[in-house]
């Protein structure tokens, strides 16, 4: 593969543990986080814009801790109630097999009579998919206190709606994710970069580069992927076309632009 | 035209545009200065008038020469450039080769949504039932990650190219596979949905919905994510999950196309 194209897929949106990246804000989260997962709640409510990095922070959680805490990941969200709940069964006794006949009512019996021997954190990620029945059940399966939630959901203009009416009196600790900083931006890019031992590269960019990826992107992770996918994928073009354009020490500002562009962060 | 060249066509656009009103700016600056050179030099003429000394005049006319012979290389300049400009574009033009347009992939270009039809895929494409991976492991991998693109090198896509490629012409581009593909490289919510819809007109609800779900996990506010999963909910005769999902969007937005078919799913319409 050519070093553009296998630039570009450096920034290709995926959730996987080893790449990883501690940056100020992420760490914040993730210690935030672990903190709470300890505390005696019921609920914990993980929130933000697509693209904060909510999933990533799920999945490093749940890699770190599952030995320890009895922790489990639900990442794709399941439709249908039977399956949760089998789900869920699977998670809390994983030695049994599961009952024919297990409804929510029999599963939350099952959860009171557990109650002094097992303990376990479930993570849901995606949890704005789950229809608000759903989110009702998960909601009584935790009052019984056998089963901890980790829910992770997008901020929608109306997260509060969402909040108040699932969670509200059952949510004791809700931690919001935000966008990075510039800081975060460059560190992000530069750390993604040399993780891949791409070290050349990454001294071509510049704090004015930065500055404007920042600018375009708001410090969206996944903005940010769009954005250097795209403009690896210029470069890629002109160095198949017409090398002589992509010839400098640093990266142009130009490209910058047109990958902007071509996103629609800026019109022409 | 590649698209690259597109862009870089709209980027100059971008910039001149940025450029007119610093333009208009030094314009009024330039404007100004000339102005203010003209009056000094009045000046000094009248002061010449008073005192007989041709000295001063010549030194005067010394310096306006001078102004006038820096202004005109400028002048030749700026041409130039837009000759060099318009010129490129032309060479672009040369460049323009329908085999490099065939082999190069971009990340998805959204307009072809609009105008390219539904073509069957290859017949060998295996059911998406048969290339799910274990339960488990779809579970652990997460939403914004289809199957595929979790694998660090993914053999499934590889196999399927090298299966397509005696049939890659320009038309089989756009097959579910490669569309696939193509969002695996891009993560392009756009695209996620058409691959959704493609799965719905093929009938494979199941898939419709995962892809509906992935689409919306990248752009919640995308209505045709939610007018697909709630389509394909409807034909697995699940409407009360159809109509739950249309509730909680209309909750956040609005969208008419929404609206009309909650209320048709409502009414039994
Ligand atoms: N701490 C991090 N380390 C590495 N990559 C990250 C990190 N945070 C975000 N990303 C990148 O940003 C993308 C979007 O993050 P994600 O967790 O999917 O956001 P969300 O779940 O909030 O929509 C991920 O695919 C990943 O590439
Ligand atoms: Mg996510």
């Amino acid at each position: 593969m050519s070093k553009y194209k296998e630039l570009q897929q450096i920034f290709i949106d995926r959730v996987e543990v080893k790449h990883y990246i501690g940056l100020d804000s992420s760490i914040l989260f993730y210690n935030q986080l672990q903190e709470s997962i300890k505390k005696p709640l019921k609920m914990i409510l993980l929130y933000g814009k697509p693209g904060t990095g909510k999933s990533v922070l799920i999945h490093k959680l749940h890699h770190d801790t599952k030995s320890e805490h009895n922790v489990y990941l639900i990442a794709t969200p399941i439709q249908s109630e039977k399956e949760f709940i089998q789900r869920l069964y699977e998670f809390l006794f994983p030695d049994h097999i599961i009952p024919d006949d297990l409804t929510f009512n029999r599963f939350i019996d099952l959860c009171h009579q557990t109650r002094e021997k097992r303990h376990i954190i479930v993570l849901l990620d995606e949890a704005q998919l789950y229809p608000p029945e759903m989110l009702e059940k998960i909601r009584l399966i935790s009052d019984t206190r056998t089963i901890k939630f980790v829910v992770s959901l997008h901020k929608t203009e109306q997260e509060d709606l969402i909040a108040k009416e699932h969670f509200q009196s059952r949510i004791w600790e809700t931690i919001e994710l935000k966008n990075g900083s510039l800081h975060d931006t460059s560190m992000y890019i530069q750390k993604k970069l040399v993780q891949q031992n791409f070290f050349e590269i990454a001294h071509m960019f510049q704090k004015k580069h930065f500055k404007l990826i920042h600018q375009f992107t708001q410090g969206n992770y996944r903005e940010i992927n769009k954005l250097m996918y795209t403009l690896f994928e210029i470069y890629d073009y002109y160095e198949n076309h017409q090398p002589s354009k992509i010839s400098g020490k640093t990266i142009k500002t130009k490209y910058i632009e047109m990958s902007a562009l071509k996103l629609g962060y800026i019109h022409a | 035209m590649h698209d690259i060249e597109k862009l870089e066509k709209e980027w100059r656009i971008y910039k001149l545009k940025q450029f007119k009103p610093i333009a208009i700016t030094v314009g009024i600056i330039g404007a100004g200065y000339l102005f203010f050179i003209g009056s000094t030099t009045l000046v000094s003429y009248s002061l010449v008038l008073t005192r007989p000394a041709i000295a001063v005049m010549s030194k005067n006319k010394i310096h306006l020469d001078q102004q006038e012979s820096v202004a005109q290389p400028q002048k030749v300049a700026s041409q130039e450039m837009v000759k060099v400009s318009s010129s490129s574009n032309q060479t672009i033009k040369q460049d323009e080769n329908p085999k490099e347009l065939a082999s190069v992939i971009l990340q998805p270009d959204t307009n072809f949504l609009t105008s390219f039809s539904y073509k069957e895929p290859p017949k060998d494409w295996p059911n998406e039932e048969k290339r799910r991976a274990p339960k488990e492991a779809q579970h652990l991998s997460s939403v914004t990650t289809p199957p595929k693109s979790v694998e660090p090198s993914p053999p499934v896509t590889q196999h399927h190219t090298s299966k397509s490629l005696v049939i890659q012409t320009k038309t089989s581009h756009n097959t579910l596979e490669h569309l696939i593909e193509r969002f695996n490289n891009s993560r392009e919510p756009k695209l996620a949905t058409y691959i959704a819809s493609m799965f719905y007109k093929r009938k494979q609800y199941q898939d419709a919905i995962r892809w509906s779900i992935i689409a919306n996990s990248l752009e919640p506010s995308n209505e045709e994510s939610w007018l697909l999963y709630a389509k394909a909910k409807v034909q697995l005769g699940e409407r009360d999950d159809a109509i739950r999902a249309l509730r909680i969007y209309l909750d956040q937005y609005t969208s008419k196309k929404i609206r009309s078919y909650l209320h048709t799913l409502e009414h039994n319409l």
